[in-house]
């Protein structure tokens, strides 16, 4: 039985190639992901290895696992005092201790502007040629000196154009921008790529000048005389260091594993997005598989009833099929997982074009070629083996009868069962609505539940939905609308496995369009209601933000009032009560608020009488019990030298529209805490506004503006309408990915339809012929063809979109506290999917129409 | 130039068709002439691979010859596109096949103006009534193929051949999957329709209880014509036969 089913790959090479591209393209989604996967954890280890090369580290001792801080965006954590380095470097154990001077760093490259990290940092560091230091690069040219002189990494002076001797601009931390010579180009000694990351060094004194001006790092480096273990060395630093430092000692090697782990963390989270989109994808692949094992079964009924007639037994005809499919499965997998590879590679150069080099080789691991050649053997057999059991179980006699096409198994169940559940996510859907906020895990629920539901309930809505869908063709193009739609209801199972793909793609691109839009109209609706600045400042474009020195100098803007948005870190205590985990404490200048540059809505207090208190937003202080004229214990810039205690009135209960929960004080109550420096290490600003005075020109104040903070190179001068469009492009940014791996599943799911029309031609051979004889020309028959492809097409857009769109609607309601709370569809976009579909539909069909009009006329006739 | 006159509707001459090269060469055809008259049942008989099938879808035009000419409704096939081929079956063909001879996706109805929607051309609703007035099949429009019985299915084709008002009607094995009374409906209504509307039909079979409702039977035997019978008794297919039988016995 082996040998007639290897046979019957040999002589069926087109529908054996089908089936084997099916599970190649499953395979190649799942293998693609983990090497994907591999590839960046990879990098990330790698940068881990060479940065962070220490023995022993000093932390501050806030129980917290360690985070490089160029993985976090906003330095929430810790800080210890460079004052205990003199403490440490004596010990017999240690050869030598140095402090951690590290920050965000901006580059001018030779072009004049700056020097994009494509989402990696873009960090400062020490580099200096004292031989016991960090020995994670090596040096060409003379390590920098003073304030003047820089190194730089060796990709990124490749991206900036500039090489030893180039002079060009830096803003290192919040200081002005400075004009500064390159004196020497490092490399990795490992020759590990920092994922796009733009690296400039200078010397320690410039360094501590720019990211520790208080002396408060992030960590302090310890390296181990020669024979000392790690273990000791760190108890030895350990016990030097005194109770009121608040510190703790962590050795390399916990701290690499801390590192590695956090980042894991983080890249988590793009990790199970690429799952779901793989899992989505074998999901399709399945599909497929099972679609085209159903027909290649159906097709050899046959031949299996001569099987059985000459004295095969069941078990063998179905381990005859079951076997097919696992050589199926396997060559599949097989070119998939390559395939899988390629499709890195090509995500590879896709990230170095955009300026994020990943680690050299695509990751060849144990996990990432078995893993996804199992599941597509073990999808293959399955797939196969539900149709090969029904083979089995024909009678030969019955098989052996011709043309017993029109029999179908009742879909009574599967509708019914789908309908439940599709009603009981539409359900949850509204329960979700209802529940605002806390309606996440409800309306995850109704997404399962309407995909799932839909998916089963397919078969049974299928034959209807054609038939209106092909009403209009039916009407206009006599016997082709209703040829196509027939013969789509006559196969309503495979019809709906084939749509399924398409529609759950179809269901990501709706959910994913109203999220667009509804994202731009809440950044619209946003910047109308609280927003009445004439100018905007944003920062974003750096880790920093708005650097200090340009938030000083903007205080000189004549015929405007110029106020910053920053953000610190802290807790609060209510009296009697319990302090808060780590919160967003907004510093704010009062003058903005009642200008009337940024409108709150005010539950309880006055905004006029705002001044040395603290705002609290009202899901704080319900949370926490505080009311209007409670006094609060708030604690800024915790377990760092910097942390402060103090105790500020509760002066104003508001709420707004998509600022997440945290409280405010004013700018002036920040800065008499802190001082100068520690206020600028302390906080992050990432606004301004500016509010023209009446009267003025607000053409010449914006040029003004402009001149000013146009040397810092990250700060952007937006008007309302300008910012409004800015924050929808990030928006829109971060959709163009998702948008990519959304196409790459609907591509598979493409296939799919491919798949399902070229194996029905075969199976129609006969009735094709029948009708060429009675007079349907080469072109009739494609234009059935593409009339049925445009109609499967249309059924999973139909399904997938209302769908997406109707799940993807509730989201507003959930996620108004995150800033997406107006609810806007894009009827156009609605629409151009529907004509996507018909697009993906009439592609789909010409292959297979052009296979069917080859079919000589006679041939096809005397077929079987 | 047309070669085809009033008596005649397809004429082949010198028609050869050779299936494979070499030495595995099967000649199906070996250079036949005929010509079959308008207003005739023809009927052409033979043993299995005499050729008989290949005759006819040479003259259908649903095969090309390997050599010869054929002349269907004064049109020379040989000259023939794959569109002109196509327009001609639609128009002055019809077909009546063993199996397979409806698209099970339609009803009854639907199958028989099938060729006309193809040619994007008019039903003409008197023409159709009287064809399933005849045919008896008033009461199944509405029905699918697959619940209609054999013979039922073979009239809805004859009706489906009819509609188009072809200049010929090919019938291979029309009756062959047929019991005998379903088998004499459809031979009595193909009968009918040559005596009492002129249609010219030209059928496959190897059931001497067809060829004796036949004007003429045309016997083939590896590939050639060894017998041509007008008016055609019972006894007389059978002598015919007979005497291929003895032949081969001698």
């Amino acid at each position: 039985m082996l040998r007639a089913a290897w046979r019957d790959v040999r002589f069926h090479p087109v529908r054996f190639a089908m089936s084997v591209l099916a599970v190649a393209l499953g395979v190649a989604f799942v293998s693609g992901t983990f090497a994907l996967r591999a590839m960046l954890s990879s990098t990330f280890d790698g940068i881990v290895d060479s940065t962070l090369d220490g023995d022993a580290y000093v932390l501050p001792d806030d129980g917290s696992t360690y985070m490089p801080p160029w993985m976090s965006e906003v330095n929430t954590d810790g800080m210890v005092a460079d004052s205990l380095v003199p403490l440490i470097t004596p010990l017999d154990e240690v050869a030598v201790a140095f402090a951690d001077y590290t920050g965000p760093v901006l580059l001018v490259g030779a072009d004049g502007t700056r020097v994009s990290s494509g989402g990696a940092p873009s960090m400062g560091l020490v580099v200096d040629d004292a031989a016991s230091r960090d020995q994670w690069f090596e040096i060409t040219g003379v390590a920098p000196r003073g304030e003047g002189q820089i190194a730089l990494e060796h990709l990124t002076a490749q991206k900036a154009g500039l090489g030893i001797g180039d002079t060009t601009t830096v803003v290192v931390a919040g200081q002005a921008p400075r004009e500064v010579v390159v004196t020497a180009i490092v490399s990795s000694t490992n020759g590990t790529p920092f994922a796009g990351a733009v690296v400039v060094g200078m010397d320690e004194e410039t360094a501590r000048a720019a990211y520790a001006p208080t002396g408060a790092v992030g960590t302090i480096v310890v390296r181990g005389a020669p024979g000392t273990s790690q273990g000791d060395l760190a108890r030895a630093v350990a016990a030097v260091l005194p109770p009121e430092a608040n510190a703790t000692v962590k050795t390399g090697d916990t701290l690499r594993a801390e590192a590695r782990e956090s980042i894991n963390a983080e890249l988590g989270f793009v990790s199970m997005f690429l799952m779901v989109f793989a899992v989505i994808a074998l999901f399709v692949g399945g599909f497929i598989i099972a679609n085209t094992f159903a027909m290649v079964v159906r097709q050899r009924l046959r031949e299996t009833a001569v099987l059985r007639a000459v004295g095969a037994s069941r078990r063998q005809v179905f381990a005859s099929f079951v076997a097919q499919a696992a050589i199926v499965g396997l060559l599949g997998s097989v070119v998939g997982v390559g395939a899988g590879f390629g499709l890195v590679a090509i995500i590879r150069q896709v990230f170095a074009a955009i300026g994020m080099a990943l680690s050299g080789a695509v990751p060849v691991t144990v996990s990432g070629l078995v893993v996804p050649v199992t599941v597509g053997v073990v999808v293959s057999m399955v797939a196969a083996a539900l149709p090969a059991r029904r083979a089995s179980r024909t009678a030969p006699v019955e098989a052996m009868r011709p043309d017993s096409q029109d029999t179908q198994r009742s879909t009574w169940l599967r509708g019914t069962l789908g309908s439940v559940m599709t009603l009981a996510g539409v359900g949850c859907l509204v329960g979700a609505h209802r529940a605002g906020d806390s309606g996440g895990p409800l309306l995850g629920a109704a997404a399962g539940l309407i995909l799932v539901g839909l998916v089963v309930a397919a078969p049974a809505l299928a034959p209807t939905v054609v038939r209106v869908l092909a009403a209009p063709v039916a009407a206009v193009s006599k016997p082709f609308g209703t040829l196509a739609s027939r013969n789509l209801a006559r196969n309503r199972r495979r019809t709906a496995s084939t749509a399924a793909a398409l529609m759950i793609g179809m269901a990501l691109v709706g959910a994913t369009t109203v999220l667009a839009s509804s994202a731009r109209a809440s950044v619209d609706d946003l910047i109308g209601t609280q927003i009445d600045a004439d100018l905007l400042l944003d920062g974003n474009a750096s880790a920093s933000g708005i650097p200090a020195a340009a938030v000083d100098a903007l205080a000189d803007v004549d015929d405007a009032e110029v106020a910053m948005v920053s953000i610190a870190f802290g807790t609060i205590q209510p009296a009697g009560g319990s302090a808060s985990d780590l919160i967003q404490v907004g510093v704010m200048n009062p003058t903005l608020i009642t200008r009337g540059a940024f409108v709150p809505t005010i539950i309880s207090g006055d905004l006029a009488s705002f001044d040395e208190g603290i705002a609290v937003s009202e899901p704080v202080a319900k949370r926490m019990g505080i009311a209007f004229g409670d006094q609060v214990t708030v604690t800024l810039a915790r377990n760092t030298p910097l942390e402060t205690t103090t105790v500020l009135p509760v002066q104003l209960v508001y709420t707004t529209k998509g600022t997440s929960e945290d409280v405010v004080v004013a700018e002036q109550t920040m800065r008499s805490l802190f001082g100068p420096d520690a206020y600028a290490q302390v906080v992050t600003t990432w606004q301004g506004y500016v509010i023209v005075d009446p009267g003025a020109d607000p053409a010449a104040v914006r040029a003004q503006v402009v001149d000013i903070v146009a040397p810092y190179m990250v700060v952007s001068v937006m008007d309302a309408e300008e910012f409004a469009s800015y924050l929808s492009n990030q928006v829109q940014d971060l959709l163009k990915i998702i948008y990519a791996l959304i196409a790459l599943s609907l591509v598979i799911a493409v296939l799919g339809v491919i798949n399902t029309l070229a194996l029905s031609v075969l199976e129609r051979t006969s009735e094709i012929g029948m009708m060429r004889a009675v007079g349907m020309g080469r072109g009739q028959l494609g234009w059935t063809m593409v009339v049925e492809g445009v109609l499967v097409a249309s059924l999973g857009a139909v399904l997938g979109v209302s769908a997406g769109v109707g799940i993807a609607s509730v989201i507003p309601s959930i996620a108004e506290s995150v800033g997406l709370g107006v609810l806007s569809i894009s009827w156009p976009s609605v629409v151009s999917l529907f004509a996507g579909a018909v697009v993906v539909g009439v592609l789909a069909a010409l292959w297979p129409a052009a296979r069917a009009a080859r079919v000589p006329v006679l041939q096809a006739l005397v077929y079987e | 130039m047309n070669t085809c006159d009033d008596v005649s509707v397809a004429k082949a001459t010198g028609l050869t068709k050779i299936y494979g090269k070499g030495e595995a060469a099967v000649h199906a055809l070996a250079g036949v002439d005929v010509e079959l008259g308008r207003g005739q049942l023809t009927a052409i008989m033979g043993p299995s691979g005499s050729g008989k099938s290949t005759l006819m879808h040479c003259l259908a035009g649903l095969d090309t010859p390997t050599d010869g000419s054929v002349w269907l409704a004064g049109a020379d096939l040989g000259s023939m596109s794959d569109r002109a081929l196509t327009a001609m079956r639609r128009t002055k063909v019809g077909f009546v096949f063993q199996a397979f001879n409806l698209v099970a996706t339609l009803t009854a109805e639907e199958n028989i103006v099938l060729p006309l929607q193809l040619a994007h051309a008019k039903v003409d609703q008197g023409w159709f009534d009287q064809i399933v007035d005849v045919l008896g099949l008033a009461s199944r429009l509405k029905h699918r193929p697959s619940q209609l019985s054999g013979g039922q299915q073979q009239r809805v084709a004859c009706a489906r051949a009819m509609v188009t008002k072809p200049a010929v009607i090919f019938g291979d094995e029309p009756t062959g999957n047929l019991d005998t009374a379903a088998s004499r409906d459809v031979l009595g209504f193909l009968r009918h329709s040559v005596d009492e509307l002129g249609q010219s039909l030209v059928v496959v079979t190897h059931d001497p209880g067809t060829a004796v409702f036949a004007d003429r039977v045309l016997f083939l035997k590896d590939g050639q014509v060894v017998d041509d019978l007008a008016n055609p008794t019972q006894a007389a297919v059978l002598g015919a036969l007979q005497a291929d039988v003895d032949q081969a016995v001698r």
